[in-house]
């Protein structure tokens, strides 16, 4: 079997195993087998009595030595890693609010304001005051009251980006079950204290606790990618090109890997002035920036940098033989690099104080001189590019044509142009006739035990089929760009006759001369509250809440812990989710009926686990059709003939 | 060699095997423990002799099935195999650790360990022996003891 859908990623698979390199694919084969007890969750190492481990098939109820149960340990486990995800993206959010703080005291040259639209509608939304603000100031009031959501003592208040950017009807939802938070941080070291041994016992408390703590990673996804719109810019339609292919063999080729647009908006602006030296160096290109992971994301939507290859497959693009400089900041970044990239000329360079890898360059990037450490690894890279061996060299061919930058703002800008009074009209109006039956939004990582990209080609194909409308992000929306369906061609191929024909209807309306893509990329990871955004404004516009539309999220090949608290607060603002394998809580039938089941009467989002492409296609096509008949709109559940829709 | 009377052999519920590896490494180290100060790190190859492998639906022990007939007893060379109440041992003085019962093994459950004897390094075939030391302090083998599960069974 394969271990890459992508060919061309395969082939390098193939390419590193002659070289006798180890990849993420043998690594896995040789941790094999994995503990059960970890993959159920019921291994508790919370204290120095243990390790605990539960014994499943026990008739009597078996305990920890603390006497903890498997529905406690399970809890405590499964919340800490909502809390790991929620520091992850909330810290990441804090350094963009920072940077927009120094902006608007004047302690940054290297950073400004771009989108003076986004920080006013910004200011709206947060309810500041903008008449007779200059923007500067303004800049300094919206970062002090995003800052002021980390920071918060009072503990009635709500965060601000939580409570400003949901409908009215599930804030009122969510405070009743008293799962609103008043400070992104607190909420974490909240369940970092009642985890601690001894504290609390009770599973069910443990899993609102954790709720909660995902509102938290969802405000403080709000404010990363808000305040990085603003400044760096809020994505437009941009085209650009995706798969190892955009290596080229005339240039000097640097990728930028992780996460934080702070670093990725540095280097891609240094790069530019740097052309000549690379040419001066042999490279008759100049300098080929491209992306992998969500940084690739961020400068993709952006700048329109071609995306090398998504999370599971980083280490590819250094088997490449082609790659001069891989620069990395947080999050994702597979510690085997050093290895891989010590077997080629590549330079590896890590960048932030908080995220090392031993016997790697570390030049930290950030403060004042940040210009002149970004040149320095420019010319690192220039230097490397002169080291190359051609015998090793191997680009795939592959290289497939993207349409990205489809930020909630780029999509009602676009639909504007079609209605501009009701934008959101064109969209509405094709749901409620039938014409796209729905939205499903894929997010998440890619995962070794999964073939990789599979999940999320496959099951693409067949929603679209069903003339259902796809939005991504992420590595997910690394798998579309990569395997070629985000681009008009995808459309005439894949989409349904009525998605294809209100694809093709908007593509012409816009001025794009040509279908738009049948999967809109939105972002990174972060950006996940894009698709929010969008969905709010569809369901402010109708006056429904958010568990009424006909939108589904699916995680097919899910693996670190932010996709877990994303996935749980997916749940709590009220939408289904799909997850292609299952969290580490089957070890605790309480925990899993809650996650599968219960969550459904509390907040109508809930878990659904399904491991087969195929099949979570289908159950997510019926779940879209129950919520059509929830709004009175035409489903195939109502009527007979309409059933072979499904089939 | 004393061996208790009644001998009881391992048997296992694969549907209760967790992976978790417990029984390889308390095999190992009862054999660390056995060895004691005689080896100094490095000078001695410990494999386990019970194995957990990995097939799509889930994990499972290998272990010695001590056949009635046993292929590492037929092709042994130099007739080290010594069958005690059905229990198959080796004798250590007379294996030369050619390697032929590795090979043999239908469960790939035996192993060639290298062990220094006065400066000389000696390979040698180790195969389950149902912990017969811990047998004869009324202990049960080191793998079933460890099992978190109780997968392994004595039978």
């Amino acid at each position: 079997m394969n271990d890459c859908y992508n060919c061309s990623d395969q082939s390098l698979i193939e390419k590193a195993e002659s070289e006798k390199i180890d990849l993420v694919w043998q690594r896995y084969e040789k941790m094999k087998p994995l503990c059960g007890f970890g993959e159920q969750g019921i291994c508790c190492r919370i204290c120095m009595k243990g390790p605990c481990r539960i014994n499943p098939f026990s008739k009597k109820r078996s305990v920890g030595i603390c006497g903890a149960s498997a529905d406690t340990i399970v809890a405590r486990n499964l919340v800490r890693m909502i809390a790991s995800g929620t520091a992850a993206h909330s810290l990441h959010g804090k350094e963009v609010a920072k940077t927009l703080m120094h902006v608007a005291r004047g302690e940054t040259a290297i950073y400004s304001v771009k989108d003076a639209i986004k920080l006013r509608s910004i200011a709206q939304k947060l309810n500041i005051e903008t008449d007779g603000n200059d923007l500067i100031p303004l800049a300094g009031v919206v970062a002090a009251s995003s800052l002021m959501d980390y920071s918060r003592m009072d503990d009635e208040e709500i965060c601000n980006w939580l409570k400003y950017t949901i409908p009215d009807a599930r804030l009122e939802k969510l405070k009743k079950l008293g799962i609103t938070t008043s400070n992104i941080d607190g909420s974490i070291s909240d369940i970092m204290a009642r985890t601690h041994v001894g504290t609390d016992a009770d599973a069910v408390n443990i899993l609102l606790a954790g709720l909660r703590c995902a509102l938290a990673d969802y405000s403080g996804m709000q404010v990363a990618t808000n305040l990085s719109d603003v400044l760096f810019g809020t994505p437009q339609p941009v085209v650009s090109q995706a798969s190892l292919g955009v290596l080229r063999k005339d240039a000097v080729n640097i990728a930028i890997h992780g996460h934080n647009p702070l670093l990725s908006e540095i280097i891609v602006d240094v790069a530019y002035k740097m052309q000549a030296e690379a040419v001066a160096a042999g490279a008759t290109y100049g300098i080929n920036i491209v992306g992998v992971c969500c940084t690739g994301n961020e400068v993709l939507l952006r700048h329109g940098i071609p995306l090398a290859t998504n999370y599971l497959s980083q280490e590819l693009a250094i088997i490449t033989g082609a790659l001069d400089a891989m620069i990395v900041d947080v999050q994702c970044i597979m510690p085997s690099l050093a290895k891989v990239s010590a077997c080629y000329h590549t330079e590896l360079i890590t960048t932030m104080p908080d995220a090392k890898i031993a016997g790697v360059t570390h030049i930290e990037l950030g403060s004042g001189d940040s210009l002149k450490k970004a040149e320095l690894i420019i010319r690192k890279a220039i230097d490397a590019y002169k080291n190359r061996d051609d015998d090793r060299l191997s680009i795939p061919a592959e290289k497939n044509k993207v349409i990205a930058g489809f930020s909630a703002e780029a999509i009602i800008d676009l639909l504007g142009s079609i209605n501009s009074e009701d934008p959101l009209s064109p969209l509405i109006e094709n749901i409620v006739n039938g014409k796209i039956r729905g939205i499903v939004l894929f997010a998440g990582c890619n995962n070794v035990k999964v073939k990789q990209d599979h999940n999320f080609v496959t099951m693409a194909q067949k929603l679209l089929k069903h003339n259902i409308l796809i939005l991504a992000t992420g590595c997910g929306a690394g798998a579309f760009a990569k395997n070629a369906l985000m681009n008009s061609e995808a459309t005439e191929a894949y989409a349904g006759d009525t998605l294809k024909e209100v694809l093709t209807f908007l593509g012409f309306e816009a001025g794009l001369n040509a279908p738009l893509p049948p999967v809109l990329h939105m972002g990174s990871c972060v950006d996940n509250v894009r698709s929010v955004d969008l969905a709010v404004a569809i369901a402010n516009r109708l006056g429904v809440d958010l568990n009424q539309l006909p939108l589904v999220a699916s995680a097919p090949e899910l693996m670190s812990e932010k996709s877990i608290s994303i996935g749980s607060w997916v749940v709590t603002l009220g939408i289904p989710l799909h997850v292609g394998l299952a969290p580490p809580v089957t070890g605790s039938s309480l925990v899993t009926n809650v996650l599968t089941s219960e969550l459904k009467n509390i907040v109508d989002g809930y878990f659904m686990v399904e491991e087969d492409p195929e099949e979570a296609a289908d159950k997510i096509i019926s779940i879209i059709e129950e919520k059509r008949l929830g709004l009175n709109l035409d489903s195939s559940l109502d009527s007979a003939n309409n059933i072979e829709v499904l089939s | 060699m004393c061996i208790p009377k009644e001998s009881k052999f391992l048997a296992v519920d694969a549907s209760q095997c967790m992976g978790c590896r417990n029984c390889e490494l308390a095999c190992c180290t009862r054999k660390v423990e056995h060895y004691g100060n005689e080896a100094k790190p490095g000078d001695i190859r410990i494999m386990p002799n019970i194995i957990i492998g990995h097939d799509g639906n889930g994990s499972k022990p290998a272990f010695c099935r001590h056949c009635s007939e046993a292929f590492c007893e037929k092709l042994c060379p130099v007739n080290a195999t010594i069958k005690v109440n059905g229990v198959i041992l080796f004798d250590k003085t007379k294996c030369n650790g050619c390697g032929i019962c590795e090979q043999a093994c239908p469960y790939g459950v035996i192993t060639i360990g290298t062990f220094k004897i006065n400066e000389i390094t000696k390979k040698l075939a180790t195969k389950c022996d149902l912990c017969i030391d811990r047998r004869i302090n009324d202990e049960e083998p080191a793998c079933y003891a460890a099992c978190p599960t109780k997968a392994l069974a004595l039978i």
